[in-house]
């Protein structure tokens, strides 16, 4: 469970997002839904600890992230951003097992248990077969499903997602999204992923999170105000859950 | 550790003991291995013979490996911290900088009154002064590559803050003593046979604590290979990693450059050697196969500069540019 509570966030007297409170609770798939420059990887990265907030403060399962050391906050949220990474000679496998960092030692040797979550997390992912794959020699889509899979080894109970479907296409996008489903509904995890996807928002994620400047809006997918809401925001016809 | 890995590690450092040994062979006067081997067993030879070896040959042969595997790992470092495939101490300026320090002690101190005190002293003075150098520039590059993020942008900074301390050295140049701008110019042309018994001892010094806190920061590098978001959001302590790789440039690349002058390109050549070799992106294979990769290289360019007798500097970046010229050619999507 992650806690927003009473939040403003942007940049010097810029104010993207004012007193937010808002909570999101374990087993939920919740899509990050906001215009261009709404302040939604502001957001996300704030929520990671990447960045601070202006005002109030995220906790995880009740603790205040802004206290914790660095490798604390990294056994309790994960994060996937937009860089897209493309090192070459960096092995799939060794970018998965990356995700274990806050539960290694100095040297990041992994144990019997951190081998058994890099293995676990690559399957989810379908993506066992591509363990000595070099990352320079592969597609967005399977890019985004290693840095996922990373995000899962790192066992979290909170994973944070920036928009994880840019630049796929109709199918990958369906694929990581699924995956991040799965990841909330068997895993018990609280999953946030910003998208402009509103199509996917609709008929995938539990419950929407709509930055309707600068306020937040929480509501149901299944809520039927949900689609008159996001077309109204949007200002698009209604989309269909 | 697969089979074809040991039988490499094991095939490097042979070949680095042969070129050990062949460095300590090559030079103005002819003497044989076996001659080498007496005379550092304590076989009988002559004694002029057992000077060379031990006093010239053998100092100059050590430095070679230090220096080599200083300004690698240095490269490795730059490369991963700045993300940035062509940074190196000599291309991003850090070696001017040391140059700068170091050209402020030997042309003008120096020159004006010899530094008060022993030669370790001088000696850790000039480190000190090459040190500062690699330090400012080291801070203003760092500064410029968290604005802006652009790597191209990035190197043409650092090449042009490189010519500009180039220039101010010039100016310092034309400003001095007949002697003492002689030294400098000598320096400047890279030299692994001038090091003195206490610089050799600071140098050895420095590449240890260097490649020791180097290797101590492996897994926030990997994690840094990622970028710093993603690192900060695996647990790794951004500031403390910075904060630790800089000392370890500064440490190694500015002592280097203080006792050897700039030893051009092999900073960044090495690292990819070491990529294009191990086929690994690890800092805990590659951190070792740039030491070893970067001692190999540097003893083989100083074969090559005793057997021609031409300056170090020249040799190392004959050597280092083909490499180069490769990895652009490999990753230009990634520029």
């Amino acid at each position: 469970m992650i806690t927003i509570d009473d939040v403003t966030i942007g940049y010097g007297r810029r104010i993207l997002m004012e007193n937010i409170s808002i909570t999101a609770g374990s087993h939920t798939l919740t899509a990050l839904l906001g215009r261009n420059g709404s302040g939604k990887s502001t957001l996300i990265r704030t929520m990671c600890g990447l960045a601070k907030p202006l005002f109030g403060n995220i906790a995880v399962g009740g603790r205040d992230i802004s206290g914790l050391p660095g490798e604390e906050t990294a056994k309790r949220i994960s994060f996937v951003g937009t860089d897209k990474v493309r090192i070459p000679g960096l092995k799939c496998r060794d970018v998965v097992a990356m995700g274990r960092a806050p539960w290694t030692g100095w040297t990041g040797r992994l144990t019997a248990k951190d081998e058994e979550a890099v293995q676990k997390a690559m399957e989810w992912t379908g993506m066992s077969s591509y363990s000595e794959k070099t990352m320079d020699r592969m597609s967005d889509g399977e890019c985004q499903k290693i840095m996922i899979a990373r995000a899962l080894a790192q066992e979290t109970p909170v994973m944070l997602l920036d928009e994880p479907t840019a630049f796929l296409d109709i199918p990958g996008r369906f694929q990581i999204i699924s995956i991040l489903k799965k990841a909330a509904e068997a895993e018990g995890k609280t999953v946030i992923f910003s998208t402009h996807d509103l199509e996917i928002a609709m008929k995938k994620a539990d419950r929407l999170w709509i930055v309707d400047p600068p306020r937040m809006l929480d509501l149901k997918t299944s809520d039927p105000e949900a689609a008159a809401v996001v077309s109204r925001i949007f200002r698009i016809p209604q989309v269909q859950a | 550790m697969k089979r074809r890995n040991k039988i490499m590690w094991a095939a490097g450092v042979l070949l680095l003991a042969g070129l050990f040994v062949a460095d300590m062979t090559t030079g103005s006067t002819g003497i044989s291995a076996a001659e080498v081997w007496k005379a550092l067993t304590g076989g009988d030879i002559p004694a002029q013979t057992g000077i060379i070896v031990k006093e010239i040959r053998l100092p100059a042969a050590i430095t070679a490996i230090l220096a080599g595997i200083a300004v690698s790992v240095s490269g490795l470092l730059m490369q991963t911290l700045f993300r940035n495939p062509l940074a190196g101490p000599y291309v991003l300026g850090v070696s001017s900088g040391a140059s700068l320090g170091a050209a402020i002690c030997v042309l003008g101190i120096s020159a004006a009154a010899p530094v008060p005190g022993s030669q370790l002293l001088s000696g850790i003075g000039t480190a000190g002064a090459a040190w500062a150098g690699a330090a400012a520039v080291l801070a203003v590059i760092s500064a410029a590559s968290r604005k802006i993020g652009d790597i191209t942008a990035i190197l043409i900074i650092g090449m042009m803050l490189g010519a500009g301390i180039d220039a101010t050295v010039q100016i310092l140049q034309f400003m001095s003593e007949e002697q003492a701008l002689k030294a400098y110019v000598v320096w400047t042309m890279g030299s692994l046979g001038n090091v003195t018994d206490n610089g050799l001892l600071i140098l050895a010094i420095a590449v240890t604590a260097g490649t020791a806190l180097a290797a101590a920061a492996c897994k926030p590098l990997n994690l840094l290979l990622l970028g710093e978001s993603y690192a900060v959001s695996m647990g790794a302590d951004i500031k403390r990693t910075r904060r630790l790789v800089f000392i370890t440039i500064i440490l190694l690349a500015g002592t280097v450059t203080a006792f050897c002058g700039p030893l051009g390109f092999i900073g960044l050549a090495v690292p990819h050697i070491a990529r294009l070799i191990t086929g690994n992106a690890d800092h805990r294979v590659l951190i070792p196969a740039t030491i070893l990769c970067g001692a190999i290289l540097m003893s083989a360019c100083s074969i090559v500069a005793e057997w021609a007798v031409i300056p170090v500097n020249a040799v190392t970046s004959l050597a280092g540019i083909p490499v180069i010229i490769y990895v652009v050619l490999n990753s230009r999507k990634r520029f």
